[in-house]
């Protein structure tokens, strides 16, 4: 019995990830038989081999735990600013009656189209980076952090009152964990957007990082290595997405809710 | 409260803002040289307006923003449907998505600089291919999602099956692939804002890279505030969309 369940696992992730298999195979054997010119699209094999050379030479993991430090530094940043705020703006009207209009108008606009303006002013080490990253970021998890809080169960309010709970402990010990599913949705979608962030800003102002490594091989017409950047930064955010399924899955441990399964 | 009143009332506190600024940069708090006042920003979107610049390369990227926001929004909603509608194109795109889907978009643009150049053509696959993916999630999750009674009744009905996934999936599952596309939505402006910035010839993000090169400012923060109001306009275009083809719910 053993070794038949043993079998089928690896069977069933080739099955189930086939029409990958079959696209990664059709890209190695058309651009070794010529239907693809290899400048534009390098075979496959080409690509993991030039990705693994940088990767021993250090230069790949020097770009990416570069990506992932101002990815990471800007997120943390805009998840503590935006819970705070988004509690602050469940908790008290005033707040609320400034901090709504500003959310919804910079929900829509290209934050991105700022970074000039942050060049500028934070010059063109990470600073101007991390703090865009944090502008994109936080308008996700205040929103996400004010509609988790605001739409507690009541019953979990009135028992906690009836028990005597105190205004302050009441909401930090029973709206913020009863909200907390929805705070860490928002946390979940404002991440890619700081690897989006991260990668274009590295790709304007140059430096280290996937994004700067990526439009330099572009401009130095390296398309092998433009393809491993491609690679390493699919990695990273499969890397970054999965440790929020699991930190999800550890943090929401008590609740009923069946864990977030990715995509699909 | 009358409507008329409802809105500003609601906005005031923006105008404040705005009104702050002004009076910072008047009190001298701000260095002009670094951050010009609302004043100066707004007789520079005047200027660059009068000039043609502005006017211009508005419309230069509207077309290549609209045209991948549009294009990703059919091509996605088509697959989202196939994807939820047969277990073939499920089986086939499913993995394919899963192993993209990480992917953030923006790290594509240097892959169309060399595939396309520096035309229209790569800005217009960074903005489709970027917003492809959310479409095609949020609307296989919402045709997936919808009351299977649905389904049954207009079957039971007599609905011909092959009219089913177009009378009744796609008006029910339309709400979630709305929410879906205003956030693809969003990410299109982002996504033109940045192409421009990397991939010169024209379109409102070369001109305020230009505009900063050239050390403009007051021009550049008039670009930026042009390109934030596009942005809001169309959101706001959106949600009232959204609403007069979401009427017929409650």
């Amino acid at each position: 019995m053993a070794t038949r369940a043993k079998t089928p696992w690896l069977w069933r992730a080739f099955e189930r990830n086939l029409s990958v298999v079959v696209v990664l195979a059709l890209w190695e054997i058309t651009t070794r038989t010529g239907v693809f010119n290899n400048f534009l699209l390098p075979p496959l094999s080409d690509v993991l081999l030039r990705g693994f050379r940088d990767l021993v030479s250090g230069e790949l993991p020097r770009h990416a735990l570069a990506t992932a430090y101002i990815a990471f530094v800007g997120f943390a940043f805009a998840a503590g600013a935006g819970i705070v705020g988004g509690a602050l703006m469940s908790m008290s009207a005033t707040v609320r009656r400034i901090m709504e209009p500003l959310v919804s108008v910079a929900f829509p606009i290209p934050k991105i189209s700022f970074l000039p303006i942050f060049i500028l002013w934070f010059g063109l080490d990470n600073m101007p980076k991390i703090m865009m990253i944090a502008f994109t970021c936080i308008v996700p998890i205040i929103s996400a952090t004010y509609l988790g809080t605001t739409t507690v169960d009541k019953y979990f309010l009135w028992s906690a009152q009836n028990l005597g709970t105190s205004r302050h402990a009441l909401f930090w010990k029973v709206i913020v964990p009863a909200a907390a599913p929805q705070i860490i949705s928002g946390l979940q979608v404002a991440f890619p957007l700081a690897l989006i962030i991260a990668v274009v800003t590295e790709m304007l102002t140059g430096g280290d990082g996937l994004g700067g490594y990526m439009i330099h091989a572009v401009r130095f017409a390296q398309s092998d290595k433009v393809f491993a950047g491609l690679l390493a930064t699919l990695l990273l955010g499969m890397f970054f997405m999965q440790a929020f399924a699991m930190l999800r899955a550890r943090l929401l441990v008590w609740h009923a809710e069946t864990a977030f399964a990715g995509v699909t | 409260m009358s409507k008329a009143l409802r809105i500003p009332l609601f906005y005031m506190p923006i105008f404040v803002g705005l009104l702050l600024w002004e009076l910072a940069a008047r009190a001298g708090l701000l260095d002009p040289s670094i951050c010009p006042s609302l004043g100066a920003t707004l007789v520079a979107v005047v200027h660059l307006a009068e000039k043609g610049h502005l006017i211009e390369n508005t419309w230069i990227s509207l077309y290549r923003q609209s045209s991948g926001f549009f294009l990703a929004a059919f091509f996605g909603i088509l697959s989202g449907m196939l994807m939820a509608e047969s277990r073939w194109v499920r089986n086939v795109l499913e993995p394919l998505l899963r192993a993209t889907f990480p992917l953030p978009k923006s790290a594509l643009i240097p892959l169309f600089i060399l595939w396309l150049g520096i035309g229209d053509a790569a800005k217009v696959a960074a903005v489709f291919l970027g917003c492809l993916l959310p479409v095609v999630v949020s609307t296989y999750n919402a045709a997936r999602g919808i009351n299977k009674q649905l389904v049954w009744s207009a079957w039971s009905l007599g609905t011909p099956k092959w009219l089913i996934p177009w009378k009744v999936v796609l008006p029910a599952a339309l709400p979630e692939i709305m929410s879906g596309l205003r956030i693809a939505l969003a990410l299109s402006f982002t996504l033109m804002v940045s192409a421009e910035f990397l991939i010169g010839q024209r379109g409102l993000g070369t001109l305020i890279g230009t505009l900063g090169e050239d050390g403009d400012y007051p021009g550049m923060f008039a670009a930026v505030l042009a390109v934030t109001l596009l942005g809001f306009a169309a959101d706001r275009l959106f949600l009232w969309l959204n609403g007069r083809l979401l009427r017929w719910r409650e």
